[in-house]
């Protein structure tokens, strides 16, 4: 005696609960990957923060000075060899210069030389070595 | 209901309506009681409908607005993924450029219930052989404590906690905390400070800055650089072991800003473990210690008469024999004897013509001038640890006279730097600070000086360098090939003073400084060192002033600062330069010197 509205009705239900509850249980899911993931966010957090004070600690000045004496041929700066642009000489032509400075692009030039001559070379280790630390790089 | 006669109300309402008035159509009414009945299931049948229809069409609504409309859903906006800061809480402190200097770590720290500790021996001598540091005993008598949360040990090293974890011990648990670490170790140890186990800031700008880190765990920025400060610190630090001296302090101010760049103080000490190091290795020489400059104040005593308008540069002073005052004598260290100009007596730091010339503005006069550079009270710079300078009260003559070359005041390192930078910046006095001024920003200050005498006080200081005590550490070679001398323009002041032990003023115990700007012509930092009690040495001649000891230390910083900083070198031996920093009148008596 069960009317053909019923039959629909019944099935309707039937098929809305299986929705809910698949809904539920994705709901659910996606709670536990969030949860999941912000303790992932936080642990990686820390671990940045980790990083960073490493690198701070890796990058104390004491620690670099020692690093560059040991095992570059790298000195401060000195006062000569700081020169402003009027001081060098015009031996090139200007087109020269502009043209060597930018060089055309899609050519690649490895560690272009800087149009600047060098001031006074007196140990010519030092240029030299820089010259491989580029090519190393 | 077994009367029908009667509803609810107890009313014979039907027996009302037959009374009143008869039925006007003639509709087929079963009078009977089941009639009754079934009206009233009837009536309550739709009553209750109602009820159900209005509770469903509300759910329905309900579901209507959170789903389509999209309104009302969960508080807070539902869950969101943990993005932005990091839970850690207190704030990291950066230098200018962005380095670390503190910064928080998560840590494990291990605590216990006693209550539930089931075999506490066993519990201790497990923990005991994991934590070496700690003995079996003071883990045991813990264990044993009547209480049911005792610490067993803060901060564990990511290992120790592993290591625990595995041993599984119940009633033993760790907790989350955070540990302060200072990736620079002693570098800014003064400036940063440390915090306590509890996090609390108990020195520096971890002090006074407790409450900003704590709340908004931002990051702190600092005016220091750290390239700077590590210059700084070295040098003095080489000083101090060439001439076995106790200590040292140094100062590295932007002239136009009033930015703390490099603040030390030597000995210092490891903020991790502060009490691991003698008291005095906290104690701060460059804010907190004020000391008796000495020499270096007569860069204040000769602005002061200058701007006074009392003494002009070409102004002559006896300073032919000593001054006596009651049971005094006031001599200088280089006895010229003779009447000397106001360059001369800046040159040679001569005491009696300092003395002369604060004679001419007075009492008064150099009381107030002093209150304006900040001499008077204690620097407003941002750490808790600052000196109150000790000021002569009553000021009397034999003040005035002590004052004008450095005695009977005592300032600390902060205080003369900032003056200093006034005096040579144009006059305008900028409070030192240890926080980076936003970039572009007017730094605040007050005009202390005309302009006038700051351009005539940069020249005298350059005359020290060129000429006078400072000459031998700041020589210029110039180059064989072009005859240029480059240089970064350093203009400075010397000063040497006996440091008083009890009553009287020590022979052997000095404390030599030095205080400067560079580039002179446009100053943009000024530089000061301190080094406390150096003893000569046999390559210094046996001296252990500041020409030999404070002043070759800022020629050695300022040459490593220089290209960092940008600073231009200027080729001093180019007529341009002289004329500029050219001193009117000087000329024929240097050309006699």
């Amino acid at each position: 005696m069960i009317g053909k509205s019923t039959i629909v009705w019944i099935c309707l239900a039937t098929m809305a609960s299986g929705i809910l509850y698949h809904t539920s249980y994705r709901v659910q899911e996606q709670a536990e990957r969030l949860s999941s993931i912000n303790r992932q966010i936080v642990a990686e957090q820390e671990a940045i923060q980790v990083l960073k004070a490493e690198w701070a600690y890796l990058n104390d000045p004491i620690r670099m000075e020692r690093l560059v004496a040991g095992h570059t041929v790298l000195q401060p700066v000195k006062l000569e060899q700081m020169v402003t642009l009027d001081a060098i000489p015009e031996k090139l032509p200007a087109d020269a210069l502009v043209a060597e400075a930018a060089p055309p692009a899609g050519k690649a030039t490895p560690a272009p030389k800087s149009p600047a001559p060098a001031p006074t070379p007196k140990t010519p280790e030092g240029p030299m070595l820089l010259a491989k630390y580029g090519a190393r790089r | 209901m077994t009367d029908a006669d009667f509803n609810l109300t107890g009313f014979d309402i039907a027996g009302i309506d037959r009374m009143q008035h008869a039925r006007p159509e003639g509709r087929v009414r079963l009078q009977s009681r089941a009639a009754h009945a079934l009206e009233q299931g009837r009536m309550r049948l739709l009553v209750t409908a109602a009820m159900f229809g209005l509770a469903f069409g509300t759910v329905g609504l309900r579901l209507v607005d959170v789903m389509v409309a999209g309104r009302g859903a969960e508080p807070g906006g539902g869950p969101v993924a943990a993005t932005g800061k990091p839970q850690a809480g207190r704030g990291d402190i950066v230098d200018r450029n962005g380095v670390l200097l503190a910064t928080s770590l998560a840590t494990a720290s291990l605590y216990a219930d006693p209550k539930l500790v089931i075999d506490a021996e066993e519990a201790a001598r497990k923990l005991a052989a994991v934590l070496p540091d700690l003995d079996y005993k003071t883990i045991l008598a813990s264990l044993r404590d009547d209480k049911r949360f005792v610490w067993i040990k803060r901060n564990l090293t990511p290992r120790q906690q592993f290591e625990i974890n595995r041993l599984g011990l119940p009633g033993v648990y760790f907790q989350k905390e955070e540990r302060r670490i200072y990736p620079q170790g002693n570098l800014a140890a003064h400036v940063v400070g440390f915090t306590g186990v509890d996090n609390n800031g108990l020195m520096g700008l971890e002090q006074s800055f407790d409450k900003h880190l704590k709340e908004t765990g931002e990051p702190l920025q600092l005016s220091i650089d750290v390239r700077l400060q590590h210059i700084l610190r070295k040098e003095i630090q080489a000083t101090i072991e060439e001439f076995r001296a106790i200590g040292g302090a140094g100062i590295i101010q932007d002239a136009k800003t009033g930015e703390v760049l490099a603040m030390v103080s030597l000995p210092d000490f490891d903020p991790h473990v502060p009490g691991d190091m003698p008291d005095d290795t906290r104690f701060n020489r460059a804010a907190l210690g004020v000391y008796e400059m000495g020499s270096t104040m007569k860069v204040l005593n000769t602005a002061m008469a200058l701007e006074s308008g009392h003494v002009r540069m070409q102004d002559s002073f006896d300073a032919t024999k000593p001054i006596r005052i009651g049971r005094f004598a006031i001599s200088d260290y280089h006895p010229e004897n003779r009447w000397m100009t106001v360059p001369e007596i800046f040159r040679e730091s001569s005491n009696i013509g300092s003395v002369r010339m604060a004679q001419q503005v007075g009492i008064q006069g150099q009381r107030d001038f002093m209150a304006k550079m900040g001499m008077l009270k204690p620097a407003s710079i941002e750490i808790p640890e600052i000196g109150w300078p000790m000021v002569p009260n009553p000021w009397k003559e034999i003040n005035l006279m002590t004052v004008s070359f450095g005695h009977g005041i005592s300032v600390s390192p902060v205080q003369l730097v900032s003056a200093v930078s006034a005096i040579v910046n144009g006059g305008v006095m900028h409070q030192a600070t240890l926080l980076k001024r936003p970039r572009g920003e007017e730094a605040p200050g007050t005009r202390v000086l005309n302009a006038q005498t700051s351009d005539q006080m940069r020249k005298l200081m350059r005359l020290v360098v060129t000429e006078g005590t400072a000459k031998q550490a700041f020589a210029e070679k110039a180059s064989a090939t072009t005859g240029e001398a480059l240089s970064y323009m350093v203009g400075g002041k010397t000063g040497t003073a006996e440091k008083t032990q009890g009553r009287v003023y020590s022979r052997n115990a000095r404390l030599s400084n030095f205080v400067g700007s560079f580039p002179i012509n446009d100053p943009r930092y000024t530089i000061f060192i301190m080094i406390d009690e150096p003893k000569g040495t046999k390559k210094s001649f046996g001296y252990a002033t500041a020409g030999w000891t404070a002043a070759p230390a800022a020629r050695r910083v300022i040459d490593q600062i220089g290209p960092l900083l940008g600073v231009k070198p200027v080729n001093v031996a180019s007529p341009d330069v002289q004329q500029a920093l050219a001193i009117d009148g000087m000329r024929g008596t240097l050309a006699s010197y």
